[in-house]
């Protein structure tokens, strides 16, 4: 089976709605990550069904906790909105229409400690399960079910092959690599999946390459 | 690797084991860990569930809307009475069944299985046969894993997503986990527990998601009571021998492909069904103005 037992039998959660409460703190949780672990604002525009029902399932709140790093058992939830403006962090929300998304969609502008934007579009897909589909624009695939980084760069020969490099002599395993870029010679993303958190050492040693905009470290979500 | 309910049955065979003993073996392999620290993290999803189940059959807990608070325990105290049509044993299962769900709409802890719309399911099913069968904790765990190998397959070939597949796919998904692990907890097959599974589906198909409100609480807290019923009576007549017609599989399908038919309105985005009454839209309009 490629879903795993304890995606059935879990997430032990906040309810009440795995897609819009569970799912809804993963997709948030991965834009805190994205972020370096700390967020500083976010807009958070509502698709489908995040927007019609989202507010009666705490999606709003759950969205929030996740780009403040709770995960889905986290009891703060409920109370995320004091928390988010206790810490300083401010939030929005708005319902758009994303041609083709699925129902449980939202679209994420956040913008980190230093004033950088990141955008991530991510869909809740069912028992707790995610997928970020585009970060910055680009296409890619992030379910969270393991660990990994998230590189920003452009697109460029031999970027791949340095980046696994570094993965390879650290001893990390990769499970899986997705990579796609906008246009030849334009912005791209590399997300790779290990078995192991990727070390602190690795991060660094990938940020420091040619042609790399930005390195993020992920957790499992 | 197995995808589906005919390479389960096949491998039960090959292995000469349970479907929860297969289900069990396969976790472990698949993250490279130990059967016993698969056994843990059900142990510790086992928990939860018994938590839940237990928390609002004595002292009722507020829904966050107020829709559907207290259920568990009124269904308890008529039970206790000795006049109910199903029993008192029965109904305590019901009961088991709602009080994890109206933990769950007081946004407490639950386990999603397969999702926290139909997280009342599982937990009702094993409390009661535990109850009437004295079954130990391994047995209790086993079963899980038998209900997680259903959902897996389910997931893999249909989907558990009320949004994507309607309520069919969520306490539809549930009930026929349960019912495969109510099978095993009483001695049957794996082919038995399976059309158990299969049944569970096949009566619900079809059947949509329309939140009132668009809260996981109407008709959900009664869906997940039903599915409790739908699961054990399922089990039942598959350990009676009754044959299933149609296969798991092919149920699954057949499921994925209903889902995929009903309009948006009909798919948890509460804008059709029990939703669209003129009731459910005056009880929106109270709760969010």
């Amino acid at each position: 089976m490629h879903t795993s037992l304890f995606q059935v039998l879990g997430p032990v959660m906040i309810g009440p709605s795995s897609s819009h409460t569970a799912g809804a703190i993963k997709l948030g949780r991965a834009g805190y990550m994205l972020c370096g672990g700390h967020v500083a604002s976010a807009i958070f525009y509502l698709h489908g069904s995040f927007a019609k029902t989202g507010l009666g399932h705490g999606t709003d709140k759950a969205l929030v906790a996740g780009v403040l790093g709770m995960k889905t058992d986290d009891e703060r939830m409920k109370h995320s909105f004091e928390i988010a403006r206790q810490q300083g962090v401010s939030f929005s929300f708005q319902e758009k229409e994303i041609p083709g998304a699925h129902p449980n969609t939202v679209l994420m502008e956040l913008t980190d400690a230093q004033g950088v934007t990141v955008t991530l579009q991510g869909q809740s897909i069912g028992a707790g399960e995610v997928e970020i589909t585009r970060i910055d624009g680009v296409e890619c695939l992030l379910t969270g079910d393991y660990p990994g980084v998230v590189i920003s760069h452009m697109d460029h020969p031999g970027v791949i092959s340095n980046i696994t490099g570094i993965i390879a002599r650290g001893g990390g395993n990769i499970v899986s690599l997705r990579h796609a870029r906008r246009a030849r010679g334009d912005l791209a993303c590399t997300i790779l999946e290990t078995d192991a958190p990727v070390p602190g050492e690795d991060v660094e040693a990938i940020r420091a390459l040619p042609y790399i905009r930005s390195v993020q470290s992920m957790q499992r979500l | 690797m197995i995808t589906n309910g005919a390479g389960l049955l096949e491998a039960c065979a090959q292995m000469q084991c349970n479907l929860g003993q297969l289900s069990m073996q396969m976790e472990a392999k698949a993250q490279d860990i130990g059967v016993e620290d698969v056994k843990a993290r059900l142990r510790e999803a086992l928990q939860v569930m018994r938590s839940s189940a237990n928390r609002t059959l004595e002292k009722p807990v507020a829904s966050v809307s107020g829709l559907t608070s207290g259920q568990a325990h009124q269904l308890c105290t008529y039970a206790e009475g000795g006049n109910s049509l199903l029993g008192q044993e029965v109904l305590r299962g019901v009961a088991h069944g709602l009080s994890s769900f109206e933990v769950n709409a007081s946004m407490g802890r639950i386990v999603a299985a397969p999702t926290a719309g139909s997280c009342g399911i599982l937990p009702g099913v094993l409390m009661y046969v535990e109850g009437r069968t004295g079954c130990g904790e391994d047995a209790l765990l086993e079963a899980l894993a038998a209900a997680g190998a259903v959902g897996q397959a389910i997931a893999e070939n249909a989907t558990l997503s009320g949004a994507a597949g309607g309520c069919q796919a969520e306490c539809g998904a549930a009930a026929s986990m349960a019912a495969a692990a109510a099978v095993q907890l009483m001695g049957g097959t794996p082919e038995q527990a399976l059309n158990a599974a299969a049944v569970a589906l096949q009566n619900i198909m079809g059947l949509v998601c329309d939140p009132v409100a668009g809260l996981v609480e109407v008709p959900c807290a009664k869906r997940n009571a039903l599915g409790v019923l739908n699961a054990l009576v399922c089990a039942d007549m598959a350990l009676a021998g009754i044959p299933c017609l149609i296969p798991f599989d092919e149920t699954v399908e057949a499921m994925y492909r209903v889902g995929k038919a009903l309009p948006e309105e009909l798919r948890e985005t509460a804008l059709g069904g029990l939703a669209a009454t003129p009731t459910a839209q005056a009880i929106t309009k109270q709760i969010f103005g």
